[in-house]
């Protein structure tokens, strides 16, 4: 990156498991608002705007046909990235980083309530080879997590521990609607959605609004900006399971060392002190601590064991409680941004990690963990 | 902007219907890898890759960009999809800029495709575009969108059907010289006025086909540029502007913009040129590739560009103004009115204007072409994008 980019300002919605008492146009309009506000800022003050969201979760086509002004937009020089919200922030940093930009204003959502989130994942496959299977997110978490507790014997029981530890951590995030945590013993007797994973085990859908403005000209900031983002990296792998390895992410490990070159990061475990990753599944979180090289592979699971990645460890992953906890389906990596935001700038009430100067902000999306994105924010 | 940008390789399919010998990644694969040829790269030394791709119930599959990962050479590498509608593909080619420009990238794939046969009825699809509450009731959709549009243009400038018809005259006959068009079907003028009414002003003939195809582009920067290619297409500059969904917020004393007039495209057109340095667009510009789904979209375009005032659009087109031999030629390529594969169709605006500079666009050619403008509209002609390709940097 030719030069840090400044966060000016945040917000989110509180994470629901249903907004009957809002429309999401309304909902999103709201959290637009906040972050400008947060930022000090108006509309006047900025000069794009980059939404990310997904027609088939918010149930129309073009569905920013009607959103992109609520996010902001109207008049404005707008874009709409259709992968996941953490793709938002990479497209923005892309267009701030042309200098043809100052700053936008980055918002994306999901609204599951209103939506059959297994009847869109069915028509996310393939009709020819994929969807006839019935694969959803449940089917190829399992898949993806047989292959990986054979390879590396993993204890049955060891990915309940990371819901009880994301779950334990989201009962303290305020802005959590339902924290309820859940221990170990809850996970182990929940069903099986798709052997070996159980319910319990597979992120916890919720409707929520995140929204970020975010600058290039520190001069621009009406307040002490929040974060720097520092250094990111974006990559994907094939889309057929077949072709994959599917006991690592590939895809995370490219994002992951591109993005730690751009900051100089050699040892991430002793050098990021917070990070949020997309827990899609307990398995995911596991998977992510090797393709980020906080462990070497096959050693997530003592990792976990070893409490460095609980609050008061050496890298707490997921103090808000991650998508274990709550899950924007589409927006989730927006989310996790902005989390790793509040925590540099010691805002994050509640799930505070002290003297947090160094975060990671994990995106991911497709089956099995097709599709990356990684950011490094740094306290200002 | 900053670094130096340019098209070197443009690859497109043959526009049809239903393309059923491809599916939809082929399709993207092939426009993809004709990109990489004309170009002279191989997938290996491309960076990033940007796919657009649009409503996806047009293809029957929501996450198509994962479908298509591995057939247009994403696998290992950064990947993005847009969609804004029928913009998308104009949004695509920006952000295809933006990973050159922003130093992220040296090279580029930016890819849309369609395969609008796989849905039963593209206008179902893009009918639950409109808000279930107080609009999708009345039936709006693309067509009835449109016609109030051209018919909002006829009744300030008194525009008429015979001049909307010269429109669908003049793009079908610049079609037949496009071997990759949907429709190579000639039309006169009797014939055209003698189609059956779409939704007045709007005849069949006013009316774009729905196409199945696949377009690509490999941006670079300078460096790699000035090493592999003697003829690119500078990007000189580019807008795109959002507008308000509602079309009768376009309408009324306190409107900011008019739906009849394309101001919001000229708001982007007016960042383009800033950007391009060109100050009279009805001079400097050689050649204009216009996203004109029906006639009476072009007529507002050409006039929201500055290629003539406001409410000259239908005299001038009537006259031969944007003829292969007028003022300006205007989609020398047959334009949307004979492809419009939905998801591509603003990005092959952009590969014909590319052509156009790089004097590669064989029988449709303008000679001498030095600066060629290609637009996209999406959503409720609300997305708007622009961008100014020249033969020099």
């Amino acid at each position: 990156m030719d030069q840090p980019l400044s966060v000016a300002g945040v917000a989110q919605s509180r994470y629901t498991r249903s907004t009957p008492e809002e429309r999401l146009e309304e909902t999103i309009y709201r959290i637009a608002a906040a972050a400008l506000a947060d930022a000090g800022m108006t509309r006047d003050d900025v000069d794009n705007v980059v939404i990310a969201a997904s027609d088939a979760v918010d149930g129309r086509a073009i569905s920013s046909m009607l959103s992109a002004c609520s996010a902001g937009a109207y008049l404005k020089d707008e874009i709409k990235v259709a992968d996941e919200g953490g793709f938002a922030i990479i497209a923005a940093a892309l267009r701030l980083l042309t200098g043809d930009f100052e700053t936008s204003l980055i918002v994306s959502w999901s609204k599951p309530s209103e939506c059959e989130l297994t009847a869109i994942e069915v028509i996310a496959a393939d009709p020819f080879f994929t969807r006839p299977f019935g694969l959803t997110h449940a089917s190829s978490t399992a898949l993806m997590a047989g292959c990986y507790r054979k390879r590396y014997a993993l204890p049955g029981d060891l990915p309940a521990a990371v819901v009880a530890k994301n779950r334990a951590n989201g009962s303290r995030n305020p802005s959590l609607a339902s924290p309820d945590a859940v221990t170990a013993a809850d996970v182990l007797a929940s069903r099986y959605v798709a052997y070996p994973v159980r319910e319990l085990e597979l992120a916890t859908a919720a409707d929520g609004v995140a929204a970020v403005v975010l600058t290039r000209n520190k001069q621009l900031c009406r307040k002490q900006p929040l974060a720097k983002l520092t250094g990111m990296g974006w990559a994907t792998e094939g889309y057929e399971l077949g072709e994959r390895d599917l006991t690592r992410f590939a895809a995370l490990e490219i994002a992951a060392k591109r993005a730690y070159e751009m900051v100089g990061i050699t040892d991430p475990l002793n050098e990021l002190d917070v990070a949020e990753i997309a827990d899609l599944s307990a398995y995911h979180e596991l998977m992510a601590y090797e393709a980020f090289q906080f462990c070497g592979t096959g050693e997530a699971g003592r990792l976990l064991t070893s409490g460095a990645t609980a609050m008061g460890g050496t890298l707490p992953v997921n103090p808000s409680g991650g998508c274990l906890s709550a899950w924007p389906v589409f927006s989730a990596g927006l989310t996790r941004f902005v989390e790793c935001c509040l925590q540099v700038s010691g805002r994050a009430e509640g799930r505070q990690v002290s003297g947090a100067k160094t975060a990671l902000a994990h995106a991911c999306a497709g089956y099995a963990g097709q599709n990356h994105a990684v950011m490094i924010l740094q306290a200002v | 902007m900053a670094r130096k940008t340019a098209i070197i390789g443009v690859g497109q399919t043959k526009y049809g219907f239903k393309s059923e010998e491809m599916t939809w990644p082929e399709l993207a694969r092939l426009a993809s890898a004709r990109a990489l040829e004309h170009a002279g790269l191989t997938i290996d030394e491309i960076d990033a890759v940007v796919l657009g791709l649009a409503p996806t119930a047009l293809i029957g599959v929501h996450a198509g960009e994962q479908w298509a990962a591995g057939a247009v050479g994403a696998v290992g590498k950064p990947f993005m999809r847009i969609n804004t509608g029928g913009a998308t593909g104009g949004s695509a080619a920006q952000a295809g800029y933006y990973h050159i420009a922003s130093g992220m990238a040296r090279t580029v794939l930016v890819v849309s495709a369609e395969k609008v046969a796989e849905s039963e009825d593209a206008q179902q699809v893009i009918g639950s575009a409109f808000d279930p509450f107080y609009e999708r009731p009345f039936g709006l959709n693309a067509i009835n969108m449109c016609a109030f549009q051209g018919l909002r243009h006829m009744q300030k400038y008194g525009t008429t059907q015979r001049q909307l018809a010269t429109i669908a005259v003049r793009s079908r006959a610049n079609g037949m010289r496009n071997p990759l068009a949907h429709l190579h079907k000639p039309l006169t003028i009797e014939q055209a006025l003698a189609t059956r009414n779409i939704c007045y002003p709007l005849k069949l003939s006013d009316c774009c086909p729905r196409s199945s195809g696949a377009c690509a582009i490999v941006i670079a920067v300078e460096d790699v540029v000035k090493r592999v290619c003697t003829r690119p297409a500078w990007i000189r500059g580019y807008g795109a502007r959002t507008n308000t969904f509602h079309m009768g917020d376009k309408m009324g004393p306190a409107l900011d913009t008019d739906h009849g007039d394309f101001d919001d495209l000229a708001l982007a057109a007016r960042e383009a040129y800033r950007m391009a340095g060109i100050t009279r667009p009805e001079r400097e510009v050689s050649v204009a590739e216009i996203y004109a789904p029906f006639t009476c979209s072009e007529v507002a375009a050409v006039e929201a560009l500055g290629l003539c005032p406001k409410g000259q659009g239908g005299p001038k087109a009537e006259v031969g103004a944007w003829d292969m031999d007028g003022e300006i030629p205007v989609n020398p390529s047959g334009g949307t009115l004979c492809s419009n594969p939905i998801s591509a169709t603003a990005q092959v605006r952009v590969c014909e204007a590319a052509l156009q500079v790089m004097q590669d666009a064989g029988d449709r050619q303008v000679p001498g072409a030095q600066i060629a403008i290609a637009t996209g509209i999406g959503g409720s002609l609300q997305f708007h994008t622009a961008m100014v390709l020249g033969a020099d940097m």
